[in-house]
Parts: structure tokens; C-alpha cells; sequence
């Protein structure tokens, strides 16, 4: 009985000490919940689509793309390296964007692979990375369109990705949980609706609206933006600038102006459609 | 006799040929039952399933994902034992056999009737899990279904073929000594044939649910279910089970006899379960050392299926879980070799190779602090800020497989070692050559160590792809140092004279720990390892094709997984005591008849 009793202390015992070897000396992450289905609709703003596709990336993407144990290219400088691959003798795509090069290594990996990165015994033709939209990836478009957008934010280059009028289109997953209203109410028509809609006018003198002779604004003048929104920031287009002054008005600072005066938060308030109609109307030719 | 023969011809006729004679209510039914396969085609053909969160029945205080995750742990536990131990026994008896020794039959007997108490209560897992499956996961049953249903139906035949087999073997085994002894070895044969069959065909199961084959990306089946059941994953997995089931069933074997060595009043008994544990423990051994390179293959495999399911496995959360597995082997490995250590007490006088026992503890646990040094892992950046990036500036290079892999075959090597000098204690060279060949032993031990030592250096000097062909002849150079050995080994032992006695029964009692220390590691790891294989597919069913919509799709945290494995473990040690005690209720007289004390050993 002894004999027993001992060997089953002995049992318990060890079976104890490997437990709390897992539980204390191991951390205890917790992992991530199973991805959501990341819905996109029209009312997204573009901070939101792109907040989104950090999510999308830092589930499907950042576990290789991290730099760590070199399994895939970090994309830090995507922005700047990918016309050169897009000129190399390997590249078989047909991308002449930064937004084309993306979604074309997503869905069709191989069309160029980065030096060392390729599968074993492929001498570079053939990367290893599933196709973002199949097998356990399975993005939709939409959500590679995110992902793309994001990967442009962090690139430092203008979000340049559309939203579809109806983008649903994983319609064989339940119905999203209803998406939270923006700020604002209904979408603008037009980009003179968006300007006074989220008041613009009263802040900035803007090409075609009623200025007063002599009349002082709190804001720069905006009516010969297009003029100079093309030269105040290296390898930034007009558009681009705009884009980013609205999002981040506190990152370039026009001479003469103090930060924090206008909101920061017209990402959240505006429409993805309605920032493209205000940035497309301010950089148009007057 | 001759009435029994014709009442069964007469049941065979009857199933064969007797519908006609069977009530038209019934001939219905069988037509409605006909109709089934029609309607698993149509599942299949529409693909695997879009679940909700609806489609899975709640029990108030049950746990769907708990109750078959255990009920599938502990029927995978013994089935393993179950489907392990015949292997052995088969070769043991035939050892017996050809030599004539009836203690290998003794104990060949003994220890297939430890496995006939875990086989009853292997179906009764297996019986659970069904149910649970059906009732808990009907979806994914469904489908499953749909695809493997004639894969189902053949396994259950070969359950039944599989169980009077083992009746038979074990039931006939003092009836068919003699002359009988062939039948009785090829009753054997079709056992280990059967059993076999029955882990290739449940294995496909789980490989299709990892690594889907024979479907499209819709789940849609394309109707060759050997194309289902040969996925990309099934050999590797084979193989490796194969491998474990025969190192397990030694281990609980192993640790039955040190629970038998334990509880003997007389030297007879005690050096009847010493023998046995010894045995059973280089069983365990044997089949253990191969077991990294199956484990190799297996996830070189995974990779090559989805780079996306290896970096998970290796390079994410569940990279912390190979840590503890370290810790798991580096147990079997130090337990394994202590007992063999302490065996050295078997024998008369003081053994000459004693002082290479501390050199070789150091080279274990160097090598086993190699192989528990980690890599690439999960780390918070407040972690990453303190080791100064992601790896260890000193200790980093000893985690990456270079390292570990040289670190484990030298493992191997020590405890191959091990066994050598227990083996070559009782033998004295009588002839020039033999010296010759013990240097040559020498030699081709440090050249072996030598050469795994420098490829792992030249490994961190090549491309990923070039490193990993690396651990191939790593593992050749192991293998032929170690057949080497044997071969010379045995050429020596055939013409040198044998000196003294090995004393069977002269082993401490913290011996006997350390088989159960083999065994309870041996199971945790199991557990540890089936839940980690499992839990890799994440929030998927089947992979990419069948996504898991319960509430219960989530990863668990490592203590939490570690847990469960260990209430698997308790439940499964605390049914084989049970076992162990109803297998006791006749083993006393047997070994009273054949005394073992003071005999060599070949």
C-alpha cells in the first residue's frame, strides 16, 4: 500500500511541477481571438479603413513581414523600393503603382521575389507566401484594399486605394454587426457641400467661395493650394500633401500658423469619398 | 463442434442471401437506408459547410471543446499503449521462441496482458468521442463523414477483426506453445497487421482535418477517398506514431514493472520486474531515439504544405510550447540514462567504465540547455527592450536549429553510450583485435561528435535552405556511429569471455522512479504535443476549408492548454493503476516457477 501511495504522490508531484512550469515559467500571452470578418462599407472614413488594415495586417501579415527570423521582406520601405523591383529583369508582373505592386504580391506572390526570400531550390523564382486571398488568408478584396491602404499610411505615401459603392463582397459570411455611424450625416454630393458641411470656409479662404476684400482667416489661405501643395514636402504629389494636411494638420505647419488650431480628427468625421472630393477640388487648376 | 459450424454457415446465409425472407416493413427500411450514401454524396459535393455560432448544440456546464479534447486525449493514450505494446511483444515472444528462453515468453505474456485491461477501456474512449462528436460538432462530423464514410465502415470492421485477434493472441498464448508456436506468433502478426491499419486509417482523419487533400478550396470532394485519406501529412504522421506508440507502450510497460519491483516481497519477484523494467525501459529507449527525426520530418512536411501553419507552429505563440517540450525530453533523456546508471549496481565488483558516467550527465545537460534555449518567440516589447532585440546577444545562436540539432544527436550518442557500458561490462577482451576494436569505437565516437559538432557551425555560415539539408547528415552520421558500434559490439561479445554475473533484483528503489518518471513525462508530452499538432489548424475545422464558428475557436493561453493536459495525464495514470492492479491478480505465481537472480543476461 506504501508502494502505492508513493508512486501516486510521485505522479501527482510531477504532473504538478510541469503545470507550474508551464503556467510560471513560461509567459502567459494571450493569444488573439479568431480573426473577425472585417466588414468595409462605404461609410468608412479613411483612417478607418486603414486602422483596419493594420488589424487585417498584424493577423494575416506581421508574422512574417517583422523582420524576425528573416522569413519574408519587411515593408518599412515599400513606399520607396518598389520601383526599382518593379524595373528588375526577375519582375513578371504588370504593376506601374505603388497599389498595384501591393495587391499584385498578395495575390500573385511570385510575380517578383526578393532576393533570399524565394523557396528553397527555386533560385528566387517562387515565394513562399500563400496568395492573400485564398486558403487560410482568404482576404476579400476589400480587405486586401485595407490592408494596401495601410501599408501606404505607414509608407508615408497618399492612401490611394477606392472604396466600392457596395463592398460586401464576402457574401457568404453572416451579416456584420451594423457599423457605427460616422459623426457626420449623410454624405455630402458634391465637394462644395463637403467644404461647407465640415465648415472649411469659415476657417480658410478656398478657391470659388465668397471672400470679403481684406477679410483675415484664422487658417491659410487655400485658393492657389494647388500651386505649391506639389512642393512643400519631398516625394509628396499635391493630392497627397492635401490629404495629409487634412488628416495631420499638425505635421507641416504653413509659416506663420500655431499648431493645434484646426481639428484633429476630420479623419473620423469626414468619408473616405468625401476627403477624395475636397482634396480633388483643392488641387485642381484655377 | 459440428453444430456450431453449421449454425454458423446458416447465419452467414441468412445475412448473405436472406432479405427476401425478412419482413417487407424492414425491406423498406433498407431501402431508406440505401438512400444514406446518396445523401453524404450531396454533403460533400456542396462542400464543407458555413457554420454558425447555432449550428453547435450547448449543454448547460458542458464544454464542447473540453469533453472531446479529453475524451480524444485519453482514447489516443491508450491506444497508443494498446497499439504500441503488441509490436514488441511480438518480438519478444519470437526472441523467446527461436532461442528457447521461456522468460522472454514469460514476460512477453505479461506484458500483452497489462495492454488487454487498456484495451477495453481504449474503446470506451473511442466510443466517447464518437458520441461527443456527433452530438457536440455535428456539422463537422457530417462532413467528415461525407468524405471518409467507407474509410469508417472499414475501420470498424477492422475493430472487430483487431479484437478477436488480441482475444486470441492473448487467450491462446499457453495453449499454443510447442508446436503451436507459429500459429500463435501469426495470430500475433495479424494483430500488429490490423492494429497498424486501424492508426493509418484514424490518422487520415486528423491529417485531412491539418492539410485537406482530395477536396477543392470550396471543401467540394472530388469522390477518391484515397486522395482524402493520402494528404500531404498522413506518411510523416504515420511514421511518427508508429515510432512513439512502441516507445510509449515501453514506457508504461517500464513503469508496471518498477510498480510490480516496488511492491515484491522476494528477491524472485524483484528480479523478475528489475529484468522486465530494464527491458522495457530500452524499449522505450530504442524507440525513442529515432523519434526527433520523425518529428523533423513531420514538420519539415507542415511547412512545405504552409509555410503560414510551420511559422505558427514554430516561430508564434506556440514556439513558447517547444520550450517546455524541451524541458519534457531533456526528463526522458536525464530519467533514462539515470536508470541505466544505476543499473551499473547489477553487476559484481566495481565497473571499470563507472568515471564516464558524470562525463556523460555533463554532455546531457549541456546539450539539453542547448536544445532548451529559445529562438524565435512572441515577446512583448518590454521583453524585447531587456534581451537588448530578438534574441539573446550571448545565448541567441545556440537557439536556432544548428545548435539544437547537434545538440540532440550527441544526446543520442551519450545515451547509446550509456547502454554500451552496461552491455560491454560483463565482457572481457580475450584477443588483440578487440582492443584494436574498442579504440576504434573511441575514434568513431569523436569523429561522429566531431562531425555533428562541425556541420552545426558550417550551418550558421549557409542559407536557411542549405541548413536545413544539414540536419540530414547529422542524423546519418548518428546512425552509422551507432550501428557501427553494435556491429563491432557484437563481434566482440561473440569471442571474449564474459566476467562475472549481473544480479537482477539489485537496483534502488529511486531506480524504479525513474521509469515512472519516463512514463508520466512520456504521457504529458503527448498530451502537450497532440494538443499543439491540434491546435495549429487555430480557428479552422478542416484548414482553410472548414472554419470553426463555436464559441469555443479561440487559443488557448499556455498555462491554461498545459492544464488540460495535465487532467488528461491524472485521469490516464490514475486508469493505468487501476490496470496495473487488475493485471497483478495473477502474475505472483508465474514468476515463482522460474527464479531470475543471478543469471546473465545476453
Amino acid at each position: 500500500m506504501s508502494g502505492f501511495l508513493g508512486v501516486t504522490t510521485y505522479a501527482v508531484g510531477l504532473i504538478g511541477l510541469f503545470t507550474a512550469f508551464s503556467y510560471y515559467g513560461i509567459p502567459q500571452l494571450v493569444p488573439e481571438p479568431p480573426p473577425a470578418e472585417e466588414h468595409i462599407t462605404g461609410a468608412m472614413t479613411t483612417e478607418e479603413l486603414v486602422a483596419m488594415g493594420a488589424r487585417i495586417y498584424a493577423r494575416a501579415c506581421a508574422l512574417c513581414h517583422s523582420g524576425v527570423g528573416d522569413r519574408a521582406p519587411k515593408l518599412d520601405a515599400i513606399g520607396t523600393v518598389w520601383r526599382a523591383r518593379t524595373s528588375d529583369a526577375r519582375y513578371r508582373g504588370a504593376a506601374r503603382t505603388l497599389e498595384d505592386y501591393l495587391r499584385e504580391s498578395m495575390l500573385e506572390p511570385s510575380a517578383y521575389v526578393v532576393s533570399g526570400f524565394g523557396k528553397p531550390g527555386t533560385n528566387d523564382s517562387e515565394s513562399p507566401m500563400p496568395a492573400a486571398a485564398k486558403g487560410a488568408m482568404a482576404l476579400s478584396a476589400n480587405e486586401i484594399n485595407a490592408v494596401i491602404g495601410y501599408l501606404q499610411s505607414t509608407a508615408g505615401v497618399k492612401v490611394s486605394v477606392t472604396l466600392r459603392p457596395d463592398p460586401a463582397d464576402r457574401t457568404d459570411l453572416p451579416a456584420p454587426a451594423p457599423a457605427p455611424e460616422p459623426s457626420t450625416a449623410a454624405k455630402a454630393p458634391d465637394a462644395v457641400a463637403a467644404l461647407r458641411k465640415f465648415q472649411c470656409d469659415v476657417c480658410h479662404a478656398l478657391p470659388k467661395f465668397p471672400v470679403e476684400e481684406g477679410e483675415q482667416r484664422p487658417g491659410p489661405d487655400l485658393r492657389g493650394i494647388w500651386k505649391t501643395a506639389g512642393h512643400r514636402a519631398d516625394g509628396m504629389d499635391a493630392k497627397g500633401f492635401i490629404s495629409e494636411s487634412i488628416l495631420f494638420p499638425n505635421k507641416r505647419l504653413a509659416q506663420g500658423f500655431e499648431p493645434d488650431l484646426m481639428p484633429k480628427d476630420y479623419g473620423n468625421q469626414m468619408l473616405a469619398a468625401e476627403l477624395q472630393m475636397i482634396v480633388e477640388y483643392l488641387a485642381q487648376e484655377y | 463442434m459440428r453444430v456450431l459450424a453449421s449454425a454458423l454457415l446458416l447465419v452467414l446465409a441468412l445475412v448473405a442471401w436472406g432479405g427476401g425472407l425478412l419482413p417487407v416493413a424492414f425491406s423498406e427500411s433498407a431501402m431508406a437506408v440505401e438512400a444514406v450514401p446518396a445523401a453524404a454524396s450531396e454533403i460533400a459535393q456542396a462542400g464543407a459547410p458555413k457554420l454558425t455560432l447555432g449550428d453547435y448544440p450547448a449543454y448547460r456546464g458542458l464544454n464542447s471543446r473540453l469533453t472531446v479534447w479529453i475524451a480524444a486525449q485519453l482514447h489516443l493514450f491508450f491506444a497508443a499503449f494498446v497499439l504500441g505494446v503488441p509490436i514488441f511483444v511480438l518480438v519478444i515472444e519470437f526472441i523467446g521462441w527461436r532461442r528457447g528462453d521461456p522468460r522472454y515468453d514469460r514476460v512477453a505474456h505479461e506484458f500483452i496482458k497489462i495492454s488487454m485491461g487498456a484495451f477495453s477501456l481504449t474503446a470506451t474512449f473511442g466510443g466517447l468521442l464518437v458520441f461527443a462528436l456527433v452530438v457536440l460538432y455535428p456539422g463537422l462530423f457530417a462532413y467528415l463523414a461525407s468524405i471518409f464514410g467507407p474509410i469508417m465502415m472499414v475501420y470498424a470492421v477492422l475493430f472487430l477483426a483487431e479484437t478477436g485477434l488480441l482475444y486470441a493472441y492473448y487467450y491462446g498464448w499457453d495453449a499454443m506453445q510447442g508446436r503451436r508456436k507459429p500459429g500463435h506468433l501469426l495470430i500475433g502478426l495479424g494483430l500488429n497487421v490490423v492494429g497498424t491499419a486501424l492508426m493509418l486509417l484514424s490518422n487520415s482523419w486528423a491529417t485531412f482535418m491539418m492539410a485537406p487533400s482530395g477536396i477543392d478550396a470550396q471543401g467540394v470532394f472530388s469522390g477518391s477517398v484515397w486522395d482524402a485519406v493520402d494528404g500531404p501529412l498522413w506518411t510523416p504522421l504515420n511514421v511518427h506514431r508508429f515510432i512513439a506508440n512502441i516507445a510509449y507502450g515501453g514506457a508504461i510497460v517500464g513503469a508496471y514493472a518498477a510498480y510490480k519491483f516496488i511492491a515484491a516481497h522476494t528477491s524472485e519477484e524483484k528480479a523478475h520486474y528489475d529484468w522486465m523494467g530494464y527491458t522495457a525501459n530500452g524499449i522505450a529507449v530504442m524507440a525513442l531515439l529515432p523519434l526527433p527525426f520523425a518529428g523533423y520530418w513531420m514538420t519539415k512536411e507542415i511547412y512545405a504544405y504552409s509555410q503560414q501553419m510551420g511559422i505558427t507552429l514554430m516561430g508564434g505563440l506556440f514556439a513558447w510550447l517547444f520550450i517546455i517540450q524541451a524541458v519534457l525530453i531533456g526528463t526522458i533523456f536525464l530519467a533514462a540514462n539515470f536508470y541505466l546508471w544505476c543499473g551499473m549496481n547489477r553487476l559484481d565488483g566495481v565497473n571499470r567504465n563507472a568515471y564516464l558516467i558524470k562525463y556523460i550527465a555533463g554532455v546531457l545537460v549541456i546539450c539539453f540547455l542547448v536544445w532548451f534555449t529559445p529562438h524565435t518567440l512572441v515577446m512583448t516589447a518590454r521583453e524585447l527592450g531587456s534581451i537588448g532585440g530578438a534574441y539573446h546577444p550571448v545565448l541567441g545562436p545556440l537557439g536556432v536549429m544548428s545548435a539544437k540539432n547537434s545538440a540532440v544527436n550527441i544526446m543520442i550518442l551519450a545515451t547509446f553510450l550509456t547502454y554500451q557500458l552496461f552491455h560491454r561490462a560483463t565482457l572481457r577482451s580475450t584477443e588483440p583485435w578487440m582492443v584494436r576494436a574498442t579504440r576504434f569505437q573511441v575514434a568513431l565516437y569523436a569523429a561522429a561528435i566531431a562531425n555533428i559538432v562541425w556541420l552545426g557551425i558550417y550551418g550558421y555560415y549557409v542559407p536557411a535552405n542549405v541548413r536545413v539539408g544539414l540536419s540530414v547528415p547529422q542524423v546519418m552520421t548518428t546512425i552509422f556511429a551507432i550501428v557501427s558500434c553494435v556491429v563491432v559490439d557484437e563481434a566482440i561479445a561473440f569471442r571474449s569471455q564474459r566476467i562475472g554475473t549481473i544480479h537482477w533484483g539489485r537496483m534502488p528503489v529511486r531506480a524504479q522512479y525513474a521509469l515512472f518518471t519516463l512514463a508520466v513525462a512520456f504521457t504529458w508530452l503527448m498530451g502537450l504535443m497532440g494538443y499543439i499538432r491540434s491546435s495549429i489548424r487555430q480557428h479552422w475545422h478542416v484548414y482553410t476549408v472548414m472554419r470553426d464558428a463555436s464559441a469555443d475557436a479561440f487559443t488557448l493561453t499556455i498555462g491554461h492548454a498545459s492544464a488540460i493536459v495535465s487532467v488528461c495525464t491524472l485521469i490516464f495514470m490514475a486508469l493505468v493503476l487501476f490496470v496495473f492492479w487488475l493485471a497483478g491478480f495473477s502474475s505472483a505465481p508465474a514468476v515463482q516457477q522460474a527464479p531470475l537472480a543471478a543469471r546473465v543476461v545476453p
